[in-house]
């Protein structure tokens, strides 16, 4: 599905309505199906509010979302977050569940397809544990394929990997595009982490400092698998680390 | 490790014993340890008043402190849960809570003999008054400290009001409940002794029996009521505990 932001502002309002913060200024924006995007800015720009607007947690103050020039149906718009947000209460199996059952999907129907993901996330023999037994790694896979195995429209990732080691970051980079590569899912990821971005996306935008609109959309041409220390990789990141010393500078 | 741990009680009982033998202390004011257990046993096989038995006196106990104890849960967990979810209705609600909460339960005691004559229903509804707050308020306490996040990763997979109250407030509620259970169950026992020293109709409960001692200067009964009523008290927190063990083995808490 293509997505379309169009002219899209958040202001936070203060207590009393007064003193608003600005947070997303016009931002525009057109998402061709099936591709890997990437948003990266500086801490605090608004990245994870422009999630939040899109998965329509929070309602925009100006400006729309369409996916296929619609506004998204609820459960459309999948969000994975920073910190895994899985039910402490359910098992990896049962928080992987939770959408079909909420869709009202058939217990033996939905066991089924929830043991095709722990299998394909490499959860199997950990199925039954509940997300306190599992380490970061496993907690964010489980969290992926919660998000996933409800068929989204699009789907939103804020820096899901920010809180992992870089070694456990990189295994689950691959691991994320091979799925991608695959399914061929919308994506829209947010993260700090330029060497990231270039490892993962078909598309970079660097957002400017809060309020965020957009500095400079980057398409990355190069092939996958990339080679994160090779001299492609290595230019774009500069360019991009550039980039977003400039917006810090300006701040 | 365990046994060790016993030791300080071992060394208490035994001195409570000593000071008693030497005849440190009256035997009508203090009771030794072994006199009570004669005492206990006596509860059990002869009875007080004679005839009526120890499991008597506390099947009729529990018994009260099971029907308070159920109405508390049945109002208290749907409306915690309501009222933790509807900001309005907690507000609307919340001045009566806070208007009838400070009241001590035993201070119900009279209205509701007058209300309900002596009697089962009256000590019932005493032991409803002892626990249903501690179960309200925790079960809101409990609502409200769901994180949320959680609520927010429910709505992007799709759910409604429904699902939200159901699959994400109420599991992420019930630790808190079952604190809030097992406070109230403790109040209950406790409200529940006071009812029955105001008296019982049918004759039977530990309170009762143990007024019953007290009439005829009898400290060994006295005391050794006291212990079964501290024993079973014991013995529900434990069976609570267990119960949150099964039901909860994802929180790891209390
Ligand atoms: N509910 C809110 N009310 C008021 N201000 C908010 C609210 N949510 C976010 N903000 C403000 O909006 C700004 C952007 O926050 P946001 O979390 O979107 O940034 P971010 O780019 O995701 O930051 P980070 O890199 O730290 O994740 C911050 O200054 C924050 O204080
Ligand atoms: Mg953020």
């Amino acid at each position: 599905m293509s997505l379309t932001i169009n002219g899209l502002g958040k202001t936070f309002t203060g207590a009393g309505g007064a003193g608003g913060v600005a947070v997303l200024a016009r931002l525009d924006c057109l998402i061709a199906p099936g591709s890997f995007v990437t948003f990266i800015g500086p801490s605090g720009c608004g990245k994870t509010t422009l999630l939040r607007v899109i998965a329509g947690l929070e309602p925009a103050s100006a400006g729309q979302v369409l996916l296929d020039g619609r506004p998204p149906a609820p459960g459309r718009v999948g969000l994975v977050f920073q910190n895994y947000a899985l039910f402490p209460w359910r098992t990896a199996r049962a928080n992987i569940e939770m959408g079909l059952e909420i869709a009202g999907v058939a217990p033996a129907e939905r066991r089924r397809r929830a043991l095709e993901y722990v299998k394909a996330f490499g959860l199997a023999g950990f199925e039954d544990r509940y997300p306190h037994e599992l380490s970061g790694g496993m907690q964010q896979r489980v969290a992926i394929a919660r998000t996933l195995i409800t068929e989204p429209a699009l789907v939103l990732m804020d820096e899901p990997f920010a809180s992992l080691d870089s070694q456990t970051r990189n295994s689950l980079q691959e691991f994320l595009l091979g799925l991608w590569e695959t399914r061929r899912d919308t994506v829209l990821f947010v993260t700090h982490n330029v060497d990231e971005a270039v490892f993962l996306s078909d598309e970079i935008f660097i957002l400017s400092r809060r309020p965020a609109r957009l500095v400079q959309r980057l398409a990355v041409e190069l092939p996958r698998p990339r080679d994160r220390t090779g001299p492609e990789c290595n230019a774009l990141r500069r360019r991009i680390l550039d980039l977003l010393k400039d917006q810090q500078e300006e701040a | 490790m365990k046994l060790a741990r016993l030791t300080p009680l071992a060394g208490l009982l035994l001195a409570w014993q000593a000071v008693c033998s030497l005849g440190l202390a009256a035997p009508y004011l203090l009771p030794s340890p072994l006199a009570i257990l004669a005492g206990l046993k006596e509860l059990a096989l002869a009875g007080m008043p004679p005839g009526r038995l120890l499991h008597l006196h506390a099947a009729h106990s529990l018994l009260r402190v099971a029907w308070g104890f159920a109405a508390a849960l049945v109002l208290a967990l749907p409306l915690g849960l309501l009222m933790g979810y509807a900001p309005r209705l907690h507000a609307a609600l919340r001045p009566m809570v806070e208007l009838v909460r400070p009241v001590p339960p035993l201070a119900w005691i009279p209205i509701s003999i007058l209300w309900f004559g002596i009697g089962t229903s009256s000590a019932a509804f005493i032991i409803f008054l002892g626990a249903f707050f501690p179960i309200l308020l925790n079960t809101v306490a409990g609502v409200t400290s769901v994180n949320a996040i959680l609520l927010e990763a429910a709505r992007t997979l799709g759910a409604g009001r429904r699902d939200i109250l159901l699959k994400v407030l109420l599991p992420g509620a019930a630790p808190a409940m079952f604190v809030g259970l097992r406070i109230g169950v403790g109040i209950g026992w406790m409200t529940l002794l006071a009812a029955e020293f105001a008296g019982v109709r049918s004759g039977y409960g530990l309170g009762h029996m143990i007024m019953t001692a007290r009439d005829i200067q009898r400290p060994d009964l006295i005391m050794a009521g006291m212990a079964v009523i501290g024993a079973l008290g014991l013995l529900i927190d434990a069976g609570l505990r267990r119960l949150e063990r099964r039901l909860l083995p994802w929180s790891q808490g209390s």
